[in-house]
């Protein structure tokens, strides 16, 4: 059993439950919330990276499957961590300094 | 690769297409908070476009459709869910149905 085939399945399951909260909350709730608050910084800080880990994970398994070349392959996994650390920071400095 | 015309397949190859669209517009999502923090102007035309009544009709179609048969594929490869998959498939969709139902009716 592959690590990358499992933790899609786990990010999945963590991702479904922290998407309700956060449609919940941020998007539909009746009253907003304090995004500033710790709580909902490290809730967000913890959405961010299980987000992009079954994003850029879920790409790199349609990789596997349709991909044959073996320089596209290299080219789309560097591709992959650049989206993914480029997006790990933009959130980073977006949630951290919330509220201030 | 090749898809037959079959629920199980038809299934994953949705999950795959709505999974795919819904991953670009959270990657857009982060982007535009990521604008709105910093003050980018440029960033703001991708808010005006993710807050859009169509695209977000469209977004809670696709995220309800992959979380449901996210669901359906945990049962089918940690459950017994293989031996009733598409029954599963079809009752989950019809649940889908009545969350999507209410979700537009709160938009």
């Amino acid at each position: 059993m592959s690590f990358n085939w499992l933790f899609q399945r786990i990010s999945g399951i963590l991702v479904a439950v922290i998407l309700v909260i956060h449609l919940g909350a941020v998007h539909f709730g009746a009253s907003p919330v304090d995004l500033g608050s710790p709580f909902w910084k490290f809730f967000h800080l913890g959405f961010v990276i299980l987000l992009l880990y079954h994003i850029l994970n879920g790409f790199w398994l349609m990789v596997e499957d349709y991909v044959r070349s073996n320089w596209l392959r290299i080219s789309l996994f560097g591709l992959t961590w650049i989206v993914g650390l480029a997006f790990l920071i933009m959130g980073l400095v977006t949630i951290v300094p919330f509220g201030t | 690769m090749r898809y037959k015309w079959q629920t199980g397949a038809m299934a994953w190859l949705i999950h795959r297409i709505t999974g795919a669209a819904v991953g670009v517009y959270l990657l857009l999502h982060v982007l535009a908070q990521f604008g709105m923090k910093y003050d980018q102007r440029g960033l703001a035309a991708i808010s005006n476009f993710l807050t859009h009544k169509a695209v977000v009709v469209v977004l809670m179609a696709f995220l309800i459709y992959h979380t449901l048969n996210g669901i359906r594929e945990l049962i089918i490869d940690f459950g017994r869910g293989a031996l009733y998959h598409q029954k599963l498939f079809w009752v989950l969709m019809v649940i889908g149905l009545v969350i999507y139902v209410a979700t537009l009716s709160v938009l």
